[in-house]
């Protein structure tokens, strides 16, 4: 072995994590430019704002709004959710690890990144989750760290955004709590208050009504996302409630596993189950599920 | 018989041979059944091409030659031409007698891996009939006429010889093993892990494998194909499958439709950045693997590359399903998987050559990536505990 070869090496081994982490960023944004040209089947319905449209009214002004900005607006969209997916992945790798867990820490970033659940949610899909996700989890840290009003602000966003989430991810952290004080029942309190007004006021922007705004925070309960009807087959009704909490729930169940407080298979296999459901969607011959 | 240290000995050499004779004599009678088997792809591309260089009667031939297998194996098939055999026994012979190639690799490894034991014989021996009379193995070469033996067996060796640091040799034998098939590139992550890890060969030695590479392809350059004609054969193949899917049950038989185009690379990609996980968590660890660990850490590698790459073929997790019934020989955890993993391949084989229907392809795809997300769990805790290990003493 050549002298230069073995200082580089020896180089790269003690910068492997960051090297790894700065690999997995540009591969990650190589795999989004390429997918940001495919368009899934039907991706168009979920930005028609037709009736009963499970999205909720700030998520259709987020994306209205998104479409003044210099680019194909699906193309905006899924950037959005590509841009996200990255502060996904910091937030994700800063609530799973310990502070001197550096392997860990890049481990949780890369896997998070690149993970087909992820890729196929965001850019490939064009449903920004991952948005949503990024505001959660960034009032979830803020929490953590005892600055309960700091939190209220990203919690608003995120629930507004994916109404979904608001019941899923609250609920996970209030039950993490050792102790649920007044200011953090304040906190909880302004955050739906927050939610509800938000909801209400985007209807109102986009002149549906306020009403028809906070409406728009439920619907997804009962309504498929193409043609707006209500879901009566309890298996579609499942499938469509996988596909409304699969990147949630494969992202919470990633964090829990790295802290260990469930099976890290038991994530794995949130996360295999989530995969499958977005491929039959993505992918309809694939699968008969 | 003990030993001068008291300790069990198990077999003398005699007996070794003895034992290694039988073995060899049995693979060659499960082989021998099967010796007039004409498969598919036997009848309509081997023997077609085999034909067809005949006919040709000169290396010119292999200029014409209209396979899409490398042209290393159309030289062999053109050589083959030459000998007063019948095609189906002469081509089913050269992969049988890689496969002893294949059998006597696995008894060295088995052999080294077993010498803390102090029992190596036995585990080698042990290692050589597994292979040897491995039923995938049997089928593949026996039955089917396929070549997979070969570049696996060339593949284990160049493993081996990096293994002993004999990085000139190893690399000969992955350059042999590629110009025979592609896909025993397989094995080419755990050699660059291993050439970060022992930092004993340059990384200027795998100048050898394209070396290798053209000077087997001499004849049929002789023959008048073009200088390039082995590399212009792999750049051909890539993309050749419109979908992510081929045939072998792995985790895109969940997502047969999604086509190749715009998502292989997203999987190329994700292979990738598993073995590179892999290879950080192998480096960060810090301690001294052996043999055994490291077999295992190379059927996880192969396996890798077989469930999470695009347009992967029934036949390309070969090295894997040769490997893993001989890992288990030192880890009694995996008796059961590498049984599994066998049989879903004879399955698999099954399917796509005679028929069988027992399992469906959903099936084989989950029973083959349980067992990988078995490896993987197996091979990742090992590493991380040793890492911790290392990082709290640190």
């Amino acid at each position: 072995m050549l002298k230069a070869e073995k200082k580089l090496l020896l180089w790269a081994e003690r910068h492997m994590l960051l090297l790894t982490v700065l690999m997995a960023a540009a591969l990650g944004l190589y795999l989004r430019r390429a997918a940001v040209w495919w368009t899934a089947p039907d991706a168009g319905a979920l930005f028609d704002r037709h009736e009963n449209n499970i999205q909720s009214s700030f998520y259709h002004l987020v994306v209205y709004a998104a479409q003044y900005l210099p680019a194909l607006p699906l193309h905006t969209v899924k950037w959005l959710a590509g841009g996200a997916d990255y502060v996904v992945a910091l937030l994700f790798a800063a609530i799973a690890c310990g502070q001197k867990e550096k392997l860990k820490h890049t481990f949780c970033f890369v896997v998070c990144l690149l993970s087909p659940v992820v890729y196929l949610r965001g850019i490939c899909w064009g449903q920004i989750d991952s948005v949503a996700f990024a505001f959660l989890l960034g009032a979830y840290l803020l929490w953590e760290k005892g600055k309960n009003f700091g939190a209220v602000f990203p919690a608003i966003l995120g629930a507004a955004l994916y109404p979904g989430y608001f019941l899923v991810i609250f609920g996970w952290m209030l039950s993490r709590r050792k102790a649920f004080g007044r200011g953090d029942r304040l906190c909880f309190w302004g955050m739906a208050v927050g939610g509800i007004f938000v909801l209400g006021t985007a209807g109102v922007f986009l002149g549906e009504g306020w009403m028809k705004g906070l409406a728009s925070g439920i619907r997804w309960i009962s309504y498929e996302p193409y043609q707006g009807v209500m879901l009566q087959e309890p298996l579609a009704w499942g499938k469509q409630m996988v596909n409304v909490f699969g990147y949630g729930a494969a992202m919470l169940s990633g964090i829990e596993a790295c802290r260990h407080r469930i099976p890290y298979a038991a994530a794995l296999l949130t996360h295999l189950a989530v995969l499958l459901v977005y491929g039959s969607l993505l992918f309809p011959a694939a699968i008969g599920i | 018989m003990r030993n001068q240290k008291g300790k069990a000995k198990c077999m003398d050499r005699r007996t070794f041979l003895m034992v290694l004779g039988i073995l060899s004599l049995l693979g060659f009678l499960l082989r021998w059944t099967g010796i007039r088997f004409r498969g598919v792809d036997y009848e309509q591309c081997l023997e077609a091409w085999f034909l067809q260089l005949k006919e040709g009667g000169s290396l010119a031939a292999l200029a014409d030659f209209q396979g899409d297998y490398n042209v290393f194996y159309a030289t062999i098939l053109y050589f083959l031409t030459l000998l007063p055999v019948e095609p189906v026994i002469s081509i089913k012979m050269v992969s049988i007698l890689f496969d002893y190639l294949g059998a006597g690799v696995a008894m060295k490894m088995g052999m080294a891996a077993g010498e803390a034991r102090d029992n190596s014989c036995l585990y080698g021996a042990a290692a050589y009939g597994l292979v040897l009379c491995n039923p995938v193995g049997v089928i593949n070469s026996g039955y089917l006429a396929q070549s997979e033996g070969i570049w696996a067996s060339l593949a284990l060796l160049s493993f081996w010889y990096i293994w002993q640091e004999k990085p000139v040799r190893g690399m000969w034998a992955l350059g042999a093993a590629l110009a025979m098939k592609l896909q025993s590139i397989f094995i080419l992550p755990l050699i660059l892990i291993l050439y970060f890890y022992k930092k004993k060969f340059s990384i200027l030695h795998l100048l050898w494998v394209p070396a290798a590479i053209q000077v087997l392809c001499i004849p049929a350059i002789l023959g008048g194909c073009p200088a390039d004609i082995a590399f212009r054969t792999y750049g051909e193949m890539l993309g050749e499958y419109p979908f992510l899917y081929y045939y072998y049950p792995n985790i895109w038989t969940f997502f047969k439709e999604a086509p190749y185009y715009q998502f292989g690379s997203a999987a190329v990609i994700i292979t990738f950045t598993a073995l590179l996980l892999f290879a950080v968590l192998f480096m960060q660890s810090q301690t001294k693997h052996t043999l055994r660990d490291v077999m295992e850490y190379a059927v996880w590698t192969t396996m890798t590359c077989a469930m999470l790459l695009p347009c992967m073929h029934e036949r390309y997790n070969y090295m894997a399903e040769l490997l893993l019934p001989v890992c288990a020989l030192f880890h009694r955890k995996l008796r059961i998987p590498a049984l599994v993993l066998v049989l879903l391949s004879m399955q698999c084989n099954g399917q796509s050559y005679l028929g069988w229907e027992f399992v469906s392809h959903y099936g084989l795809a989950a029973g083959n990536l349980i067992i990988y997300f078995y490896l993987t769990w197996r091979c990742f805790q090992r590493l991380y505990q040793a890492e911790r290990r290392e990082a709290e003493s640190c």
